[in-house]
């Protein structure tokens, strides 16, 4: 009798430990799951400012950058020469990632067009794509005019 | 029921109580710890300043390309003088000037376009203090099921604009 008092009670205590465990473990790894995610988000945001803090593609007045603005000659010449002719410098700032300017107002003839300043695959991997949606203003240089776009930023993760 | 029996079963209880005190514990620090989520707090503090900042550079063609800055000064004054259209008025209809009719034309396609089309909730007003908010941006806010009004928590985005009517309130707030 005795003997299965015993029994019971290191049974009943040996569950309680294999119970809290299977529940820290869980808790371990949707804790885990929750810090990969702000992990990824996190980056998206640095890359948004980044991008945002590029003299290659930012307007200027004087030498003094404008904040949030993107002038379009630049934005041009840079997609199409600067980030592809130095793949290697871009790609320590920016990574696998997309960046894409879209003209909002006025509204292009095409609704689907946009510039995409720089996208880089991985092509050896599976990933997730998070944008980042941010309002700018658009510079003509050409017309002295600003127009109303969004910049899109994220991470190839 | 002896006392060594009744020790044994008082040792098992303080187990269990112990037990549950850890769970407790986890379920409140772990699970129903709030998230910290960096993305919403920088995209509604960067969404709002620099939509705000953006709409009022943004060049209107049908306008003679009077920036939205010049319109608002223009719709909120005592009188209006941009002829948008060109046609030798500066009223659209009997009631609404040309530069209150493209303001509110092209902030809702603005922002149909972007804040809309992003399902984000956000509450757009341009008032004079001490003042209702002017007439035309009633209309302008986020779909319905997405509820947010100047009430609702959330940091507003404000720029204030002089008119010849006193000080110009545009404020534009992303809950």
């Amino acid at each position: 009798m005795k003997m299965m008092e015993n029994i019971a009670i290191m049974v009943i205590f040996f569950l309680l430990i294999a119970l809290g465990f299977i529940f820290y473990s869980k808790l371990g790894g949707h804790s885990a799951q929750q810090n990969i995610e702000k992990y990824a988000q996190q980056n998206a945001v640095k890359l948004a400012q980044v991008v945002a803090s590029l003299p290659e593609v930012r307007c200027s007045e004087e030498n003094v950058p404008v904040s949030d603005c993107y002038d379009l000659l630049r934005l041009n010449i840079a997609s199409s020469e600067t980030f592809p002719d130095n793949y290697g410098y871009y790609f320590e700032i920016l990574g696998y990632s997309r960046i894409a300017v879209k003209p909002i107002y006025p509204e292009p003839d095409d609704p689907n067009y946009e510039i995409l300043v720089y996208n880089n695959e991985p092509t050896n991997r599976q990933f997730s794509y998070i944008p980042i949606f941010i309002p700018i203003t658009l510079y003509n240089a050409t017309t002295n005019l600003f127009s109303f776009g969004v910049l899109e930023a994220g991470l190839y993760d | 029921m002896t006392k060594k029996s009744q020790m044994e079963i008082m040792g098992i209880v303080i187990i269990v109580i112990l037990f549950s005190v850890g769970l407790l514990f986890a379920i409140r620090y772990v699970i129903l710890k709030p998230e910290a989520d960096v993305k919403k707090s920088f995209i509604q503090a960067e969404q709002s300043s620099n939509t705000l900042n953006s709409l009022l550079k943004t060049n209107i063609a049908e306008c003679r390309n009077a920036d939205m800055s010049d319109l608002f000064k223009d719709c909120a004054g005592v009188t209006q003088e941009i002829d948008c259209e060109g046609d030798g008025t500066v009223y659209t209809n009997a009631e609404l000037a040309d530069s209150c009719y493209y303001l509110n034309h092209t902030i809702s396609i603005i922002l149909s376009k972007t804040l809309n089309l992003w399902r984000v909730p956000y509450a757009f007003s341009a008032f004079y203090d001490g003042y209702d908010p002017l007439e035309w941006t009633e209309g302008i806010h986020s779909d319905s099921e997405l509820q947010c009004t100047m009430e609702s928590e959330g940091r507003p985005q404000e720029f204030t604009l002089p008119t010849n009517r006193g000080s110009l309130r545009i404020v534009l707030k992303i809950c």
